[in-house]
């Protein structure tokens, strides 16, 4: 009962999801929690009655009706909202958080584009060379006069390429600044590389982790035959026993850090992949510093799309699945939770303070579309500015859910807002739902069921 | 290019934005590259034997007689002139050249010498001549590659040096590094027509493939993105473009190869060559081995929208 003595009324909350887990029970999730969870029987027909009708008004069974824990339990993890609330509002609030940040400064630096791989997917052209010494020192003032401006709390680096580490010294020297700024006027610093792990040598790991870059994406495509079959030096080469040496490298290093192992699969490796997982298990197994995820080619635009055999739909999402949960079994843990969390979908590109920085100044929302005139949204110049089009950053940050009302109505706003892809937007005029959402029942009954496993193991 | 080369090579900044060249008149000209047609300026009174690369953007080193000298083609002469040993030198000036350190570097056919506050030293012995002096940048280390086919590791910093001797008795004629594979291709004496690949990173050097060139060569350089070398024969046409994933060859396009110095990379991929005033350059697509189709390097299609790009063979090399 309410202080007035009225009882307290509630409600399903709209970002609900409820799917039946295999082989009893239910499986439940929030979007703007971003939690999941598996409800046994005979829990599961109570719940189950409680969440189904989103448009049922609920009373909080009094003390000693019984029922009144479960109850309580949906209302603390936010399954059960007070009636009143509008949730839609809520929704907003979280994607207007995001998009009015101005203490923040994520950049996604690309040292280079030139890359030592020519793997068969890709869509880079790698034309232009090292980053100029005039854009990294308009790099620099570019941080210097943010700060100035807006004191930022974040700053956030994202070293991409090309093969990032094939200019290291670019690397290496902003670093260094990146660091001093940030320690002298108390904003938290934070950096992550995507590398092929071809050059991340123990040598270079170790002054990689001087630098803070702490967030290491590399990939695997499979064992040593298929990755060697995909991701090949320039003229040939194999790259795999390099990498693999070069990941064992950094498992002894006693240093905090993330390693996500991601495995690109076509319908012509896929069967393969489980090899590597169990390959991979045997290795890093039982280091919570290495995760894995796994993504379905997809016609990115490279020049092999049609042989690579890029998949997408829903076979592609439950293979994918399938990979998450052997991995899972093998003791190797999945990367891709995240992606449930409130802003966990959201793309880079749709937020107003993200910033892809090519070598030569140019300065674009996306790492996919490098070509694409629309994506050509500034030009850093010396002093730092960015001298942006405000046009064609509109296309990117405000093509969302505040226009799309499916958005505005779906389940899983608070994930993605409707900018999980910004480019799908532009270039197909299509709401870009994320494949977990759009298969986000299999999505959390896998997770739900591997999260079960790894209790019953532990 | 050595400090007694007189052609009208190319030399470009460390960025590969600013170029430099000098001809037979011995007066420097510049070019700045961003555009597709380089807008050339001669710098009046200044005048070089040879323009040589250094590691400091828009800077070059100009040998004339028996000195060199720091030259910025935005802000002109940096310091006197500094002596020059005698001798046919392979030079780089090094990033820090004004700095307390070493500043440049020269080889000739028996030392590695390095020239800081106090003069010439010599840094390491070397036993036949020079055909590389490079830096790699992502190590912080000069890279000597000798006719013999040893190869010299040298830090400025620490003054440490690691030499590798090869295990064949072979000689080699030309060299050229390759920043992104982190290795050197060196042509050999008894085998002109065709490159060899040596890994040089990780130490210790290792020699990974050898391929067929398009024809004889005079010289050899290598683009930014490690997809092209280019092939200098002296001839009629005077470079060919060797595609290095592709494993296949291109006569440089529209005719620059009939122009005296028939080439050089710039940061955006443009093949930039020269002719004393003139100058043309074209952007050469990065992946051409999977643009090209035909054996014609055409290079207006390739950047269309998408679907763009199509694969026309795969090198099979593993």
């Amino acid at each position: 009962m309410s202080e007035s003595g009225q009882k307290e009324k509630y409600k399903p909350s709209r970002f609900n999801v409820i799917t039946p887990s295999d082989p009893d029970g239910l499986v439940i999730y929030n979007s703007l929690r971003g939690s999941v969870y598996r409800i046994r029987p005979p829990a599961d027909e109570e719940v189950h009655s409680l969440l189904h009708n989103r448009s049922a008004v609920l009373d909080r069974p009094a003390s000693g009706d019984g029922g009144e824990g479960l109850f309580d339990t949906l209302r603390t993890k936010g399954f059960l909202v007070p009636a009143d609330t509008d949730e839609d509002d809520v929704a907003a609030a979280v994607s207007s958080r995001r998009k009015h940040r101005r203490d923040v400064l994520d950049l996604i630096i690309m040292p280079t584009e030139a890359c030592n791989f020519r793997c068969d997917y890709c869509y880079e052209d790698f034309a232009l060379g090292r980053m100029l010494t005039s854009v990294r020192e308009g790099v620099r003032r570019l941080v210097r006069e943010r700060h100035a401006a807006h004191p930022l709390q974040t700053l956030s680096v994202s070293w991409f390429g090309g093969e990032p580490l094939v200019a290291f010294e670019v690397i290496e020297e902003l670093s260094e600044f990146f660091q001093s700024f940030c320690a002298e006027n108390g904003v938290r610093y934070s950096a992550g590389i995507t590398t092929n792990g071809y050059l991340l040598t123990e040598d270079v790991a170790r002054r990689c982790l001087d630098l803070s870059i702490s967030r290491y994406q590399i990939t695997v495509d499979g064992p040593r035959s298929t990755h060697d079959a995909s991701r090949y030096l320039i003229g040939g080469g194999r790259t795999y026993d390099e990498i693999v040496h070069n990941l064992e490298g950094m498992s002894v290093l006693e240093d905090d850090f993330q390693v996500t192992l991601r495995t690109n699969f076509t319908e012509h490796n896929r069967d393969r992949v489980p090899e590597l997982i169990d390959e991979l298990g045997r290795r890093f197994s039982r280091d919570p510093r290495f995760t894995t995820i796994y993504r379905p080619v997809g016609s990115w635009g490279g020049p092999q799309d049609e042989e690579t055999g890029a998949h997408s739909g829903k076979q592609a999402e439950l293979h994918k699945l399938d990979l998450c949960s052997h991995a899972a079994d093998r003791g190797l843990s999945n990367g891709d939770e995240r992606m449930l969390r409130p802003n966990g979908s959201v793309c880079y590109a749709a937020s107003p303070w993200s910033f892809v920085i090519r070598p030569n100044g140019l300065v674009n929302k996306c790492t996919v579309a490098l070509r694409d005139q629309r994506n050509a949204v500034g030009r850093l110049d010396e002093e730092g500015g960015l001298n942006l089009d405000e046009e064609r950053m509109s296309l990117w940050v405000d093509t969302d859910d505040t226009s799309d009302s499916g958005c505005q109505s779906c389940f899983f706003q608070p994930s993605c807002q409707g900018a999980a892809c910004p480019l799908v937007r532009l270039e197909e005029g299509r709401r870009p739902c994320p494949p977990h959402k759009v298969w986000i029942g299999p999505t959390i009954e896998t997770y739900a069921s591997m999260a079960r496993r790894e209790r019953e193991r532990t | 290019m050595s400090t007694r080369d007189r052609s009208e090579a190319l030399t470009g900044d460390v960025d590969c934005l600013w170029f430099a060249w000098t001809a037979g008149d011995r007066a420097v000209r510049k070019a700045r590259t961003e555009t597709e047609t380089p807008v050339i300026e001669r710098e009046p009174g200044v005048t070089a034997e040879a323009v040589l690369p250094t590691l400091r953007p828009a800077c070059f080193l100009l040998s004339e007689g028996e000195s060199l000298r720091w030259w910025s083609a935005v802000r002109g002469y940096l310091g006197p002139p500094l002596p020059l040993p005698g001798g046919d030198l392979r030079v780089l000036g090094l990033r820090e050249g004004d700095g307390e350190g070493p500043g440049v570097l020269a080889a000739d056919s028996e030392r590695l010498l390095v020239h800081g506050p106090r003069g010439w030293s010599a840094a390491l012995g070397l036993d036949s001549a020079p055909l590389v002096l490079a830096w790699q940048s992502r190590r912080r280390r000069a890279l000597v590659v000798t006719e013999s086919g040893t190869v010299h590791q040298y830090d400025p910093g620490s003054g440490h040096t690691e030499t590798v001797e090869p295990p064949s008795p072979r000689r080699y004629l030309h060299g050229a590094y390759d920043e992104i594979l982190g290795g050197i291709w060196l042509v050999p004496a008894d085998s002109p027509g065709t490159a060899c690949f040596v890994r040089a990173e990780p130490w210790p050097p290792t020699p990974v493939y050898e391929v067929d060139l398009p024809a004889v060569a005079t010289g050899l350089g290598v683009s930014h993105s490690g997809e092209w070398l280019i092939v200098y024969t002296g001839d009629r046409p005077a470079a060919w473009l060797y595609n290095v994933n592709g494993a296949r060859s291109f006569e440089a396009p529209r005719g620059m190869a009939e122009l005296s110095w028939p080439g050089a990379f710039t940061f955006a991929n443009h093949l930039i060559a020269v002719d004393r005033d003139t100058a043309e350059a074209v952007e050469i697509p990065a992946r051409a081995d999977i643009r090209a189709p035909g054996g014609e390097l055409d290079i207006d299609v390739f950047w269309e929208a998408r679907p763009r790009m199509h694969r026309a063979s795969k090198a099979n090399r593993t």
